[in-house]
Order: structure tokens, then sequence, then C-alpha cells
């Protein structure tokens, strides 16, 4: 069963974000690498990812910049400063959640 | 293809780009792991899939400005030559204006539906339902302009026949095309009651124009209500083929 891109919804900026954080990277690497990781469970539109990238872009979490590889012209996508605090911030949620979640859906009720 | 229709903004041309080249890179990941190009070009254009939502992300603030833009623009030229011909013609052809703001009239008529369907083209490129669906009824009032009142105003200015008495009958025609049009492209997306209601409303303007046409033209006003039973039963039994369809 593969999971529809509503299931990282909320999470796609972080999820660019952490592709980013080691290295700048274009549009169809980041997308093939979310879907890859996924193990074939991610079913995500690249016009999602587009889309968060502008948001990103706009919100200054993201910069971009046109390269070549292998012949061909590529826009890449780099992380900012902003970007790298935004990151941490969301993986820190990130955690603190899951725990919550883990002992909620885990049914380990009045557990601190 | 799919980007040729849409206001060729910065923000439209990079989108274009970069799906553009996340397709070639589709297509050469695909190649590399051995599978026929054929089979590996289908495959890129799933790329595209989803494109509109993407152009409507990045152009929220300049759709507005390009179409707004864009008709002042089509607006200009549209009544400068409109004027230019209105003078040429009052002039040259028919020595003075008793005549000719007719010209003004169905150039101003023309211009409405014009105008329509320019709104109509950037609601469906930019997914902006509401908008498409409005220019669609906008379509609707223009086109009884253009089909009942003007010729009918013409036929009678220039001193022919008037056919005032009979030409409103093309209104339920285009009422029932307008009606169509808005079922097939806003329709489906609505809820199922909702749908059902438009078709029976549709096909019940549909019956009203054959009814009164045929009629009028044949005298047969106390035979044609038939054609309400006929309505009737066809919806009855598209009705029931649909619900035992949905039931199968």
């Amino acid at each position: 069963m593969a999971y529809s891109g509503d299931v990282l919804r909320g999470h796609t900026e972080t999820i660019i974000l952490a592709i980013l954080k080691d290295k700048d990277s274009y549009g169809y690497e980041i997308l093939k690498t979310i879907i890859d990781t996924g193990g074939g469970l991610i079913d995500i539109k690249d016009a999602t990812i587009y889309t968060a990238f502008k948001r990103m872009e706009r919100d200054g979490l993201i910069i971009t910049y046109w390269g070549e590889n292998e012949g061909a012209r590529r826009k890449y996508y780099s992380i900012t400063d902003r970007g790298r605090e935004y990151y941490e911030t969301k993986v820190r949620e990130w955690r603190e959640l899951n725990t919550i979640l883990n002992k909620l859906i885990g049914g380990q009720f009045g557990e601190k | 293809m799919k980007f040729l229709l849409y206001p060729k903004t910065k923000e439209i041309l990079e989108l274009r780009e970069e799906l553009y080249s996340m397709m070639c890179d589709s297509y050469d990941d695909c190649r590399k792991s051995g599978l026929p190009p054929k089979e590996c070009y289908n495959r890129s254009l799933v790329i595209m899939d989803d494109y509109r939502s993407a152009v409507r992300e990045v152009e929220r603030g300049g759709t507005i400005e390009a179409l707004r833009r864009n008709t002042v623009l089509l607006t200009l030229t549209y009544f400068l030559i409109l004027t230019a011909v209105f003078f040429i013609v009052s002039f040259a052809v028919l020595d003075g204006f008793h005549l000719s703001w007719l010209i003004v009239v169905g150039g101003a008529y023309l211009y409405l539906f014009v105008l329509s369907i320019s709104f109509f083209i950037y609601g469906q490129l930019f997914n902006i339902r509401s908008m498409s669906r409005f220019s669609l009824f906008g379509m609707f009032i223009s086109a009884v302009l253009l089909a009942y009142a003007f010729p009918s105003l013409y036929i009678s200015v220039m001193g022919f026949k008037s056919i005032w008495s009979f030409s409103w009958l093309i209104i339920p025609v285009i009422l029932f095309v307008y009606l169509l049009l808005d079922l097939l492209l806003f329709g489906r997306t609505g809820k199922r009651g909702m749908f059902w209601a438009e078709l029976t409303f549709t096909s019940l303007v549909l019956t009203t124009a054959v009814y009164l046409i045929v009629s009028y033209f044949y005298n047969l006003w106390n035979v044609a209500w038939i054609a309400y039973i006929v309505l009737l039963a066809v919806l009855s039994i598209v009705f029931l083929i649909a619900t035992n369809r949905k039931n199968a």
C-alpha cells in the first residue's frame, strides 16, 4: 500500500530541509530521495514538491541558483541559516510529538 | 503545449523550466535502469500530472495582475478598433449616423462575449472555479444578447419583417446549452443530489425549448406537451440505470 503525499502534509518542508542540510540539491534528486527513502510507500507529486520549494523560498528557508551537471541545466536549492534554525526547531517539535503519539497510540496512558 | 495559453510571467516561465528539467532527469534516470524509451517517456510525463496546482501556487498574485493587464489591453484595443470601424462606416459607407449605432451595440455585445471567454479561460487555466463558473454565466447572458436581441433589433431597424414575436425561442436553447456546459464542467465535482437536480433542470429546459419551437412553428400546442412525458420516462430510466450500477 502506497501512502499519498497527504501523510507528509505539514512535514514536507522539514523533509526537504533535512535533505538540503548536508548538500545542495535539485528538484528531481530531492523527489527521488524522498521516494527511495520511503521504500516505495510514499507517493508524492512533483507539483507538491515544487509548491513547497516556492513557499520555502518565499519564507527565506532556502535560496535557489541555476547550475549545470552532466550537461543538464538545473535549478539548485540551498538551505539558509534561517532554514537551519527552522529545521532544528521542527525536529525538536517532531521528537516531542513522536514521544507523545507513541504513548497515545501505543496505549501507554498515564505514563510520564 | 500545456503552458501555451498561460501568461508569460517570470514565475510561469521558471515553473515550466523546472518541471521540464525534472522530466528530463526522470527520463534519464529511467533509461539508466534499462527500461525502453517509450516507457520512460510515458513515466516522465507523469511529472506534469498536477502542474495546475503548481501554477496556481506560484501565480497567486501574478494571475490577477496579468488578468487585469490583459483585460485593460483587450478593452482598449477592442474599443479603439470599434470606434474606427464606426466612423469609417458612418462617413464612408452610410453617409451618416442613422444606422451605424448598430455597430456600437453589436460590438458592445460581442465585447461582453469575448471578455467572458477570456475570463473563463483564465479561470480554467488557474483552477479558479468561481471565476470559470461566473464567466460561463457571462457567456450565456452575452450569447442571449448576441443571438436574440441584436438580430431582432437589426432586422427591425433595417425595416425587414419583425422577428421579435418568435426570436425569443432561441433563449431556451441557449439556456439549455449553458446549463449543459455548467453541468458537464462543474456538476460532477458537486454533491450527488445536486448533480441530479441540475440534470433534471437542464433536461427540463431542453424539453421546454423543443416544446415551444415545435408548437410555434408547426402549431402543435395541443400535442407537443407529450415531450414532457417522454422526458419523465427518459429521466426515470437513466436514474434507474445509474442506481443499479451504483448498487452492483
